[in-house]
């Protein structure tokens, strides 16, 4: 919790915070207006979240590009490895940090609900399933970002590593379509990249829905990239 | 080997094992994800947290799709919508939602640009009607050929006779044109034949019937010339000798060519009609496309989008209620049971009831994938002007017939000496009917207040029927209510009812008012008051008889049994609540040596269907208008009692959902002009950027 404490602070002390956060209201802001807020349009988050994947996935990595590169760059890791601390618990201060970082991210949008919530009854439900897509895909980009930052010290190397990564992961689904699906093997990877796709399992949290399935994609996913970050950790022991 | 070298080793062979460790670990957590993403993906558990359920399929769409499931036949849905966002969103999420709770349905998001991918699929499951016209063009290219070379041969032959200078003027004339009909006229009609056949079995998927519908009417132009050249007698009033002397010699070719070309036609004529062509006809934007294992079916955008009145017209117009999921579940429906059910209206002494007070109900069924039929046995109306037909247009197992009593006598009828209409046709055709497992539900009336009753049927004409399902019908009572009002207390054969006891057919309308009304009010008292029908205690045991509709525990209404001008609630001789109201009656017998179910309700209350009561209204509530249902039970109780006979139960209560209701308001311009830039364009991000600024001055500092 140390860490964690000292990661939030960190972050608002610095100017990137302040920028990210800029650029998420800023984005957030047209999409709602265009979109969303809109009289006769349904009272609903639904195509705010559903859109809100083309914002963050650009976002997140300006906020997590730092989070290890930093400690390299600044040699502060040494002194890390040096404290009681363990990897695991390094590793765990960091993301608890982001994470909660991208929770006030997530409460700025509150604004926008207010909003509908004046001018408009949105489903109490749908709402709820919606932030906790967008928490998730948030745990899941974090996840991505820590684990970029934790291979280089240089944070734009990490920002492109994981802005490339999330792009995959954002854009899969709309790039599927480009892929021939002529023979077994394309077909296998359209339904691949459609699987792999956030849009994919965003959908029905946006829409009030709650599945197994997409919250096991969220989770497994940032399992997956928070390990390996581990590994990376682990492995700088050794170096 | 030295202390260092040893630690160096031991070093080396401590992060091998490491890396060993972390290999391993490393593919059991992958392993152990892979198998977690696998189950959840196999086995998802949904939860709908929208407060109507929207995304969530009604129990009956889900036991459809089981049923889907089980006979593991592959559908596809497909949408064509492309109106607006929300109505393409709308659909493929209801589709989506089909396709998550059934493994073997896909739901589709497509345009009209895919519209040859959909002809392929839908040509497909009607391969074997298309077949016999692809037979036919094929036929046509084997007799084009012989008409070509006949025509070839017959040009030249006329162009000859044409040329000979001892023919008059007038032979050489009729001989050119002759010539000019062959040569010109006939190849070239032939030849843009073939090239139009070329161009549509060259095309994929081909259209067959096009090339069918183009060649007959080549034909149709084609025969009657050639023909006529076969026939002595017409070609003799036409023709000069010379002529007439060469068709004689050639009479047997033309008429050779003829009868080919007759015959041909003849086929195509028989050719049966395609029910592919209605399923293309109907595709275009907007609409849904379900593809069954063996037909398809197509969903117009009005039967998704009903319209409706909104709540305030002059504004902002009409407005259109989703009603995607009933619409896609009968289409479901109707290809899993591709035989339609038939419904028949009967009654003794009326017009047809389907398309006259009963029509909205009419509507109702053929949605649900009915086909519905009007039936009035001969003798049943005294004063019918042509002859009613004997026999039932459909009966027996499968077939659900709607009974309504005779019409009752009427001064009019009485004074002109005309007779009640007889019920006793209906009576042994329903025996009959039932005899072959045909299902019944029969509608039952007040009657002993009728005057002219002892001229026509007194009591009820059906008791008969219904005793063998255990259904006693108390037509003698008149179920009636108490209204208190400044002038006294009056009762009335008026009553809604919101309540009712457990069964599939009530399940989903509780709470939906119901309303039980008579048909009217004449001098001599109610005609068609709600009537008494409840379960005889006396039934047979092998009878499953249950209420499905009582009055509950209101003591305002009951069963009076004697009508007077000013009827009051009697305990030694009327009914009390709860007052039963309709029963639904099954037994189990043997038709054609095989057990079956026989299935029977009865409803004390003929009006319950009536347009009447099912048609929207204006309504004024908090000053706005609204066009309400106002007695919704109605309507689902009649729909849900034809739907439990036809063993359709699945289709019972599916409903339309929409959240289409929560809707942003309107906003004056300014305002949203304001908002848009003071707090989402501009105040919140510039809000976010001050703050930064602020920490880094107090951090300068």
């Amino acid at each position: 919790m140390t860490i964690a404490k000292r990661e939030v602070t960190s972050l608002f002390f610095s100017p990137i915070a302040y920028i990210v956060m800029f650029l998420f209201l800023l984005y957030m802001g047209l999409v709602f207006a265009g979109l969303v807020f809109v009289p006769g349009q349904l009272t609903e988050l639904r195509r705010l979240v559903d859109f809100s994947r083309f914002g963050l996935f650009f976002i997140v990595p300006l906020m997590t590009m730092s989070l290890f590169s930093d400690e390299y760059r600044s040699g502060r890791i040494e002194m890390l490895r040096t404290s009681p601390i363990t990897e695991f618990d390094l590793l765990l201060g960091k993301f608890i940090g982001a994470m909660f970082f991208f929770l006030i991210l997530l409460g700025l949008t509150l604004i926008h609900l207010t909003l509908l919530m004046i001018f408009g009854h949105p489903d109490y439900g749908q709402t709820f399933s919606c932030y906790l897509g967008l928490a998730l895909m948030g745990m899941m980009f974090v996840s991505v970002g820590l684990f970029y930052s934790s291979c280089t010290q240089n944070q734009i190397v990490a920002a492109l590593g994981s802005l490339l990564t999330l792009g995959f992961f954002t854009f899969s689904g709309g790039l599927s379509e480009l892929i021939p699906g002529s023979t077994k093997i394309f077909e296998w990877i359209h339904s691949a990249m459609i699987y792999l796709s956030v849009g994919t399992h965003l959908e029905d949290f946006s829409k009030g829905v709650l599945d197994t399935s997409h919250l096991s994609y969220f989770l497994g996913f940032s399992a997956i990239f928070l390990f390996m970050t581990y590994l990376v950790l682990e492995s700088r022991k050794w170096r | 080997m030295t202390q260092n070298e040893n630690q160096i080793e031991s070093g080396a062979s401590a992060r091998g094992m490491y890396w060993v460790n972390l290999s391993l670990l490393a593919v059991l957590g992958a392993v152990i994800l892979g198998f977690a993403l696998y189950m959840t993906n196999t086995h998802k558990l949904h939860a709908d947290l929208t407060s109507g359920g929207i995304y969530s399929l009604s129990g009956s769409t889900k036991k459809l799709l089981q049923q889907v499931d089980e006979k593991g036949q592959g559908y596809e849905l497909v949408s064509l919508f492309n109106s607006d966002a929300e109505k393409n969103t709308q659909v493929r999420d209801l589709l989506g939602e089909y396709s998550r709770v059934s493994k073997r349905i896909t739901g589709k998001d497509l345009s009209e640009a895919n519209r040859d991918e959909i002809l392929g699929k839908i040509f497909d499951r009607y391969a074997g009607e298309i077949k016999p016209y692809e037979n036919a063009v094929s036929e046509f290219e084997k007799l084009s050929k012989s008409l070509d070379n006949f025509s070839e041969i017959e040009g030249a032959n006329l162009g000859a006779l044409a040329q000979k200078e001892k023919n008059s003027a007038q032979t050489r004339k009729e001989c050119a044109e002759l010539q000019g009909f062959f040569n010109s006229s006939l190849k070239e009609e032939l030849a843009r034949q073939q090239r139009a056949i070329r161009k549509i079995s060259d095309s994929k998927p081909a259209e067959w019937w096009k090339a069918t519908a183009s060649l007959k009417t080549f034909l149709d132009e084609a025969l009657p010339d050639i023909t006529s050249l076969a026939d002595k007698g017409k070609y003799k009033e036409t023709f000069s000798a010379p002529l007439i002397a060469y068709l004689d010699s050639a009479a047997d070719r033309y008429k050779a060519m003829s009868d080919s070309l007759k015959t041909y036609k003849e086929h195509l004529d028989k050719l049966p009609p395609l029910k592919v062509q209605d399923v293309i006809d109907s595709i275009g934007s907007n609409t849904i496309i379900v593809l069954g294992p063996t037909a398809a079916k197509v969903i117009g955008s009005s039967d998704i989008y009903k319209v409706q009145r909104s709540p305030n017209p002059r504004e902002t117009g009409p407005t259109a209620s989703f009603e995607g999921e009933q619409a896609v579940s009968s289409a479901i429906l109707g290809l899993v049971r591709p035989d339609k059910v038939k419904v028949v209206f009967i009654s003794a002494g009326s017009g047809p009831l389907s398309s006259g007070a009963y029509s909205m109900i009419t509507d109702r069924l053929k949605d649900l994938n009915f086909e519905v039929m009007d039936w009035s046995p001969p003798g049943g109306n005294p004063g019918e002007r042509a002859p009613a037909d004997p026999n039932p247009p459909a009966e027996g197992k499968g077939v659900v017939w709607i009974v309504f009593p005779p019409e009752q006598s009427n001064p009019q009828m009485a004074a002109m000496g005309m007779p009640a209409p007889s019920p006793t046709g209906v009576i042994e055709a329903v025996k009959k009917h039932i005899a072959d497992g045909g299902q019944v539900l029969i509608f039952a009336e007040q009657t002993s207040t009728n005057p002219f009753a002892s001229e026509g049927p007194a009591g009820f004409p059906y008791e008969e029927i219904t005793r063998g399902f255990g259904v006693d019908v108390k037509a003698n009572f008149m179920v009636l209510k108490s209204y208190d009002s400044q002038e006294g207390s009056e009762a009335l054969p008026l009553f809604e009812l919101s309540r009712f006891p457990e069964h599939p057919i009530t399940k989903p309308i509780q709470s939906l008012p119901t309303r039980f009304v008579a048909v009217g009010r004449s001098q001599m008292g109610f005609v068609g008051a709600p009537t008494v029908v409840g379960v005889d205690p006396k039934k047979p045991a092998d009878v499953d008889a249950q209420v499905i509709v009582d009055t509950g525990n209101d003591r305002s209404i009951w069963g009076e049994s004697t009508v007077s001008a000013e009827p009051k609630f009697d305990p030694k001789e009327d009914l009390a609540s709860p007052v039963p109201l309709a029963v639904a009656a099954s037994k189990k017998v043997t038709v054609s040596g095989k057990q079956e179910e026989l299935r029977i309700v009865v409803i004390g209350s003929k009006t319950l269907g009536r347009n009447e009561l099912i048609q929207p209204q204006l309504q004024m509530r908090s000053g706005a208008l609204y066009q309400v249902v106002p007695y919704p039970g109605n309507a689902e109780l009649f729909v849900n009692s034809v739907l439990w006979l036809s063993g359709y139960e699945n289709m019972i209560a599916v409903s339309a959902k929409s959240n289409a209701a929560l809707r942003i308001r309107d906003i004056q311009p300014a305002v949203l002009t304001t908002l848009r830039w003071g707090v989402l364009w501009g105040g919140a991000p510039a809000a976010a950027l001050i703050a930064g600024a602020v920490v880094y001055a107090i951090r300068r500092r």
